[in-house]
Parts: structure tokens; sequence; C-alpha cells
């Protein structure tokens, strides 16, 4: 005579996938294992030490909103019902330095809301803001027992002593990489702020606007006097949500012809945003094998700087700028000899796409009302 | 001569073809319903594709995506019960409509499956654990989150309530 349990497991073995459904996840683990081995041949990505800060440069942004809207096509987007923060309260505090303006952060900004608890700790991703290829993600991190923290303090530039053991997923895309860091925007709660700049590039180039992020957290660490790292807490935190907001992305015009370290290099596209800035272009070289990641010779960098180091900087109308060219930088080698490079960076501030002049890639200066 | 173990490899084929099924019947224990069973699968795979650290064998990369996949429903529910504004507690667990495949699940042996998923799910939860994936109290306390004495308890509690509720259809049920 059977047992009731074996009628409980061999009806639960008749709950399957359909073939489909599964060749959808097969599919998809694809692209993410190929993404993966194309972050092995990325130029630049996410450090795995502690970024260092950009310097603090803060524009104005008293003017311009009218006309980032009209840049960016003005569109709206669906946003989570339910109570969710201003994406102003949000983003105000992520770069630090002083607060841009909340009306714009709000423009351009989008709250999320998706959240995940493990072992005392919710992980909640609060806003986003970004363009076609960049995102800023400040994700709100919540101690049940906020004791744990209790001794760290931050450094000069105002970020924690932390890391976090992160990895993102946005879908359709190829490469990307970008940066991450801890605040604490109020000392007075038991929420500390992780932030991540990226930069992605998708495979048909239709950008990232629209797509499903998945994240997961896995622990966090924090750094000790010797410069080594103490686990603070592990956990499981996945979550997934929309990459929906306001696109302010502005296309400049493209085609220019220049040098860089003498090989002829030419302009392919230049995109700017309220957020950040990407650049494509051909170069007349490649780089080849540079040997192990993190071991590069003098030699080494040399031949990746010649294709790579083509400088990029953004110039904002008080006259800051933003250098790009270190950005995230995805060098691809063509048949012809050639490489494709697309570099794409957040800028250390939010800005109305009305206060960027121009952007200037080697020695063409491409301005921004050309566009 | 020693044996060095297989380290499982990462192919998402034989990813799919080993976990998907079982994901969606973890999904259906904790969440009653396979709405949301692709997305957690797509989401625990990928965990599993991107993760750095090899497993030690295929048993322990089995547990791996049954913890994730299980802690993966549990936010599910967490987020559910926490946009809804109320606690958890007062949240009943979702009974949506049924997914393709679920009715002819519940026509075959119907009595003992809705037993069982009319469990609370901790005890649900230490049911299809031991009975159906096979892990033993010290696993399911570590998947859990509980001692090994809440797990005996919890199958317990569980064995007896299947016992009554089932009084008279299967009278050789395990004690």
């Amino acid at each position: 005579m059977s047992s009731p349990l074996d009628s409980y497991t061999s009806s639960l073995d008749e709950l399957r996938f359909s073939d489909e459904a599964k060749a959808r996840m097969v599919d998809g683990l694809r692209a993410v294992a190929s993404e993966r081995q194309a972050r092995s041949a990325e130029v630049l990505s996410m450090p795995a030490a502690r970024p260092a800060r950009r310097s603090r440069r803060w524009l104005s942004v008293a003017a311009g909103l009218t006309l980032a809207l009209v840049l960016g096509g003005g569109g709206t987007v669906a946003v989570a019902a339910g109570v969710l923060p201003n994406p102003a309260d949000v983003l105000s505090d992520v770069f630090g330095g002083a607060p841009a303006e909340t009306e714009l952060l709000n423009e351009v900004g989008r709250p999320i809301g998706a959240s995940a608890t493990s072992n005392g700790v919710t992980v909640t991703a609060a806003a986003v803001a970004g363009d076609r290829s960049n995102y800023t993600v400040v994700y709100d991190v919540r101690f049940d027992d906020p004791s744990v923290l209790e001794g760290i303090e931050p450094g000069e530039d105002g970020t924690l002593p932390l890391v976090a053991d992160t990895d993102r997923h946005i879908d359709g895309v190829m490469a990307g990489g970008g940066g991450a860091w801890f605040y604490d925007a109020d000392p007075g709660d038991d929420t500390i702020q992780y932030a991540e700049t990226m930069g992605f590039t998708t495979w048909n180039g239709a950008g990232i606007v629209g797509r499903t992020m998945r994240f997961s957290m896995s622990g966090i660490r924090a750094y000790d006097a010797e410069g080594g790292y103490a686990t603070l807490v592990t956990g499981d935190w996945d979550l997934k949500f929309e990459m929906n907001y306001v696109d302010t992305t502005v296309d400049l015009p493209a085609g220019q012809k220049t040098t860089w370290q003498g090989a002829g290099v030419t302009i392919d596209a230049v995109a700017v945003s309220s957020v950040g800035v990407t650049v494509d272009y051909t170069i007349g070289r490649q780089m080849g094998d540079l040997g192990p990641s993190g071991q590069l010779s003098d030699e080494a960098l040399a031949r990746q700087d010649a294709v790579i180091g083509l400088p990029v900087t953004v110039t904002f109308a008080d006259g800051m700028t933003f250098d790009a060219t270190n950005a995230n930088t995805y060098a691809q080698e063509r048949d012809d000899g050639t490489s494709a490079v697309n570099k794409k960076a957040t800028y250390d501030r939010i800005v109305a796409a009305g206060d960027i002049v121009s952007v200037t890639v080697g020695d063409v200066e491409i301005p921004v009302n050309a566009a | 001569m020693t044996t060095v173990p297989a380290v499982p490899d990462r192919d998402p084929e034989r990813l799919v073809r080993a976990y998907a099924d079982l994901v969606l019947r973890v999904c259906y224990t904790y969440l009653r319903s396979t709405a949301d069973a692709e997305d957690v699968c797509q989401d625990t795979l990928i965990k599993l594709v991107c993760r750095e650290e090899p497993f030690r064998s295929l048993d322990h990369e089995r547990a791996w995506v049954v913890r994730v996949a299980a802690n993966a429903c549990k936010n599910l529910l967490r987020n559910r019960a926490a946009h809804a504004e109320v606690s958890l507690d007062d949240v009943p667990e979702p009974a949506s409509g049924d997914a393709p495949g679920e009715g002819a699940l519940r026509r075959r042996d119907g009595c003992v499956l809705d037993a069982v998923m009319a469990l609370p799910l901790p005890q649900r939860e230490a049911v299809f654990l031991h009975y159906y994936a096979g892990y033993g109290a010290r696993a399911i306390a570590e998947l859990a989150g509980v001692s090994e004495n809440a797990v005996h308890q919890r199958l317990s509690r569980a064995r007896a309530q299947l016992r009554e509720t089932l009084k008279g259809d299967y009278d050789e049920f395990p004690a």
C-alpha cells in the first residue's frame, strides 16, 4: 500500500515547465554566460577595491529644466504605485557635496521600491536615474540591529569603508562596468545607502531603459585598519525591477575624423544626458593580448592606452568639466585591424541637459546645441 | 590513487534540465502558485551561472539551488505583504488561479496535495524538503534557518494534521 506522501511526491513530479519556457530560460542563461565572457575581455570594469570617489564638483542647475525635458523628449514612464520616496530625497545625497535641484532630480529620477530581507538586513532599491547606457541606482540597506555599524565612520570623501559582494544583470546587455560605494545619508537612522553607477552596452544598441534589472547582494564587508576585509553581514538579497526612468539622452553629430597617438580615429557616435556621456569611436589599431588582467606590464598599459586612451571631456555651462577619459570602456577588435571602442560614464552629479555645453573627443569639440 | 570529484559545469542546458522543474515545485510549495516560477527560476539560475565559487558536488549545487529559490519565494511573500501595508502574518498566502499544469495536478491526487498545500508555510516547507527533496532534519534546519528540533516538530505537526485531514482515505500514514 502506498503512503499518501508517495502520492504527494508523484503529484509534484507532474508539475513541469513547458519546453518553450525551458528554451527561454536556456536562451536567457546563454546571454548571461556570453556577457560574462565578454566582461573577461573588457578593458575596464567595476573596480574590485574601494572605488576612488570623484571630486565633488557641482553645477548650478537653476536653469535648463525645460531644455532637459525638450532634449530628452519629455516622455512619461510607468512608476510603481505605493508609498515610495521622492527621487530627489534619495538622489540628492548620492554624489555628496551640495544637493542638486529637487525639481530636476524628481524629473529625471524614478522611485523603485523593490526589497529583499535576509538575516536581519533589508535591501531596498530606492531610486534610479539614468540614460540610454548609464544609470545610478541607490539602495537603502536597513539593519534590524544597527549596532553592527558601530565604529564604521565615513572617510574624508564621505563614503563608508564598506564593500558589497554584488552582481547585477540587465536583460539584453553585452558588457558593462562602473563603480559603487556606501554612504550614510542620515547617521541618525538604522539605514545606510549603497550606490552604483554603471554603464552597459546592449547587443542591439537599443539601450537599457525599460529593461529588467536583476540585482543580487550576498554580503557586506568592512575594511579593517590593515586594509583587509571583515565580513559584516551575509545573506541573499535578490531584487528585480524595471529600469524605468526619463531618458534624457541627446545624440550629437558624429562622423568626425581625428588621430590618437598616430592612429586614425573616426568618431562613430556621441550622446550626452542629464546623468552621463557615451562615446563610440573606431581606431586604426588593436591592443592585442595584454596578458593577465590586473598584472599589466608598462608595455601592455601603453598598448592599451594607444587604443582606449582617447581623451573625452564634457564641458558644462558654468565652465566646469568632467573627464570621461577613464570611463567604462569596451574595446572590440575587428577583422580589418581596427578596434571599435565604446566609452560610457556617469557624471558625479545630475545636471539639466541644457547645462551641457559640449563634448570634446580627442581634439574635436562637439557642441551640444548642434544636436 | 585518489579520485577527484568532478566540479559541476555551468552549461545552461544542463542547469535548466536539472533544476527548472525543481525550482517550479519549490515555487509552488512556497507561493501556492506557479505564476512567478519562471522569473524565480531564471533569477536563481542566473545567480548560479554568475557564482564565482565552485560547488563541491552536484548535491552541494542542488542544495544551493533549493536554498536560493526558497529565499526568493520568501522575499516575494514579504514584498507582497509590504506592498499591502499590513503585517506579513495578516496577509493570506497567494492562491492564484491555476497556471498551466496545476489543474491536472489537482485532479490527479487532489486530496493529498491539497492537504499538504493547506498546511502553514513552515510545515509545508518541511514536508517538501523532507519528503520531496529528500533532505534530513539537519539540512532542512540549515535551509530554513531554524533548529533541528524545530524541524522535527514541524514535520510531526504536519503529519498529525495530514493524518487528520486524510482520515479514511489513507490508513497507512507515517507516524
